[in-house]
């Protein structure tokens, strides 16, 4: 990216980033120098990727006018703490309107591969159309600019995710890798598939500690182009820190928003597992498919209980200072550390353990290791199966899928290797889908074609207007847990004015972890420091804004109408009375919320979209 | 006046689960926090089960939750 002129909001088109566009059918490449329209181009990741879609009419995800685009955010490869990012963006092979159109969609994921395209040269890339054969494709630093090589990929197929990175690292030494698992190449039968992104951890290690572009479905997308993986290759090109850097980056480190996701030994709260311990307070963890029992079955998989089974480390991404996530490792029979066993974060902590009724965290240790090495959606694959399991537990009499059922290890474990390898469609295709053949829609835990994470409907009516999954892309999932609040007023203001800009993460390339709103002054200092640009907090702020109402107009255009934009029926037509929070989301409440939040947003909307 | 503090996740370490503690009357859930050497940022309150501000005035038998404010996921 070359900055012309450090005043981007009145001349964004002397910010000019570097495209390339990969011709998968054809096996051309070409690059080209793009001017940024606005300050969404200049700030990045879906702000960028978004325009681009709206430009095209795609009527299903697995055409080959429908692109991929690759991309990194303004503070991707800088110094600024956590800018790792790079986004994945797509119409969305899994996430649908019920007129039956793809939705734009965006992921995001960390690891040092954003990083790597960033120093190769490159800010984007479009992969076009697809390949006949199994490709991947190689960006590499050249002596003058990125250099890009499509080769063959068939000596990948069939690895798992993790097989495939430690295979390519082999030959690219100096590189970092976005692959798809087993799961991504079966794209026809399994629309979850996710990117699996290498870490430094991963290639020092040899252990499967990847990182994931999970959601909607994007991994399935390079399956359909025959995109068996990216390689992007380069020196390490982080900059100096400078003095005000370093202030900035002390700041992200010490602000109370990050503090918190701090190892409990730095005075934090150990990841965001301890939500566990704080929904379970309210009884409001999910147990068997979103329906919280009002027991204390969950303590299995609290901290001190798993610390009797696992080595725990809290580990960090690259250069990261915040060790936000928790590493289990098996306990050798000399108590010393032995194998990696798995990654414990809240999601899928909870959607392969209580909410499929399984406490044991040996088992949900085996299930999440499972689901990333096939490479799939933790959240679409944890909440499509708790769906199946909840239809059998009702139905023994016609069950699916061989009549799995609630807490069920083996016969769950099975079923998940069975879905990435490609071979139980009803599951891999998500849960809108498998629920409207079953007809038995009430319970089936998604919103607007994209599965619910590990955060109960029956507590977040803003669901609704989460543009790229349920929690984050609208900030509110925790709203009532955190903050008691049950007004009217209070949820209208918070969705239009705090929720939304959630989304200014997957702009600019940090991690949402540094904590603060996208108004707060670091994120403006932070750009400054690693651009130069002079960019205000509240032109960042109106930007992020209409970056998330694009995203809410582009659904509209597919075809999403006022009924796509609500709860599953159960939320409404059982409440449950076991949750300790107030039950606020009655079809009164949730309609008279639609209605001022449509208010607020529609005249803001115009405009946003090409004609 | 005796009120029960129940501390969750990481906050109890070091200190307890659940303890029934002598206060002084006027005493708020600040004057908890205070005591117990909390810091009052990111911090979910509940008295007698509802959310409830920092500054709000306790009465004898009361129970006061608090727990670490986390988000992500």
């Amino acid at each position: 990216m070359r900055i012309l002129n450090q005043n981007s909001v009145a001349d964004p088109s002397s910010v000019v980033y570097r495209r390339c566009i990969v011709d998968l059918e054809a096996g051309t490449t070409t690059q080209e120098d793009v001017p940024c329209r606005n300050l969404e181009d200049v700030l990045g990741g879906f702000g960028r990727s978004y325009q681009i879609l709206a430009e095209r009419k795609i009527t299903e995800a697995y055409c080959p006018e429908n692109p991929l685009i690759l991309n990194t955010g303004l503070l991707t490869g800088s110094t600024v703490m956590t800018g790792l990012r790079a986004y994945f963006s797509s119409y969305s092979p899994l996430k649908q309107s019920r007129k039956g159109l793809p939705s734009a969609m965006w992921s995001a994921g960390s690891g040092n591969f954003g990083n790597k395209l960033k120093w190769s040269g490159l800010d984007e890339v479009i992969f076009e159309k697809r390949s006949a054969t199994p490709v991947y494709a190689v960006f590499t630093e050249g002596e003058h600019g990125p250099q890009i090589e499509i080769k063959p990929a068939s000596h990948l197929l069939g690895l798992t995710g993790h097989e495939k990175i430690m295979a390519l690292y082999k030959e690219y030494a100096d590189a970092h890798f976005a692959v798809i698992g087993p799961a991504g190449e079966n794209f026809d039968t399994v629309y979850m598939g996710a990117i699996v992104l290498s870490t430094d951890n991963q290639l020092k290690s040899g252990e499967g500690k990847t990182r994931f572009a999970g959601r909607g479905g994007m991994g399935s997308m390079m399956g359909y182009k025959n995109l068996i993986a990216i390689v992007a290759q380069s020196g390490d090109k982080m900059g100096r820190i400078t003095p005000d850097m370093r202030d900035v980056n002390r700041d992200v480190i010490k602000n109370g928003g990050s503090a918190r996701f701090q190892p409990i030994s730095q005075g934090g709260h150990g990841g965001t597992w301890a939500n566990i311990d704080v929904l379970q307070a309210f009884h409001a963890v999910p147990e068997n498919n979103f329906r919280p029992k009002g027991d204390e079955d969950v303590a299995g998989l609290f901290r001190p209980n798993v610390e009797k089974d696992f080595d725990i480390q809290s580990e960090a991404c690259f250069r990261c200072g915040i060790r936000c996530h928790n590493n289990l490792y098996h306990r050798n029979a000399d108590g010393s550390r032995g194998a990696f066993a798995a990654k414990f974060d809240f999601e899928p902590l909870i959607l392969f353990g209580s909410n499929i009724g399984i406490n044991d965290s040996r088992q949900v240790a085996e299930l999440i290791h499972l689901c990333d090495y096939l490479g799939m959606d933790a959240i679409s694959l944890g909440t499509t199966i708790s769906y199946v399991l909840d239809y059998n537990a009702r139905h023994p009499d016609k069950p699916l899928c061989d009549g799995v059922t609630f807490g069920q290890f083996d016969q769950i474990r099975e079923l998940i290797v069975k879905t990435g390898r490609g071979n139980v469609s009803q599951v891999g295709r998500g849960v809108k889908r498998l629920s409207e053949q079953t007809g038995e829609t009430s319970y089936a835990m998604h919103v607007k074609g994209l599965e619910l994470p590990a955060y109960l409907p029956d507590t977040n009516p803003a669901y609704a207007f989460a543009i790229a999954g349920g929690h984050m892309s609208m900030g509110t999932h925790m709203y009532l847990a955190k903050e008691g609040k049950t007004g009217l007023d209070d949820w209208v203001e918070v969705i239009t004015r705090q929720g939304l800009l959630q989304v200014g993460y997957d702009m600019i390339g940090l991690c949402k972890f540094v904590g603060v709103g996208m108004g707060h002054e670091l994120i403006s200092r932070a750009i400054g420091e690693a651009t130069g640009l002079k960019v205000s907090s509240e032109e960042i702020v109106a930007a992020v804004r209409r970056a998330y109402l694009r995203g809410l107009a582009l659904e509209r255009r597919q075809g999403y109408d006022d009924d796509d934009y609500t709860l599953p029926d159960q939320v409404f037509e059982s409440p449950n009375p076991k949750v300790n929070l107030p039950a606020i989301v009655t079809r009164e409440f949730f309609a008279q919320m639609k209605q001022r939040v449509w208010a607020v947003f529609k005249p803001e909307m115009e405009g946003l979209l090409p004609e | 006046m005796q009120i029960t503090v129940k501390l969750y996740g990481s906050l109890c370490i070091g200190r307890f689960q659940s303890a029934v503690r002598e206060y002084t009357d006027g005493s708020t859930i600040q004057t908890i926090v205070t005591d117990l050497g909390i810091p009052s940022e990111y911090l979910i309150r509940l008295k007698n089960g509802y959310h409830a501000p920092l500054e709000e005035v306790l009465h004898n038998n009361d129970t006061v939750s608090l727990l670490p404010m986390l988000d992500g996921g």
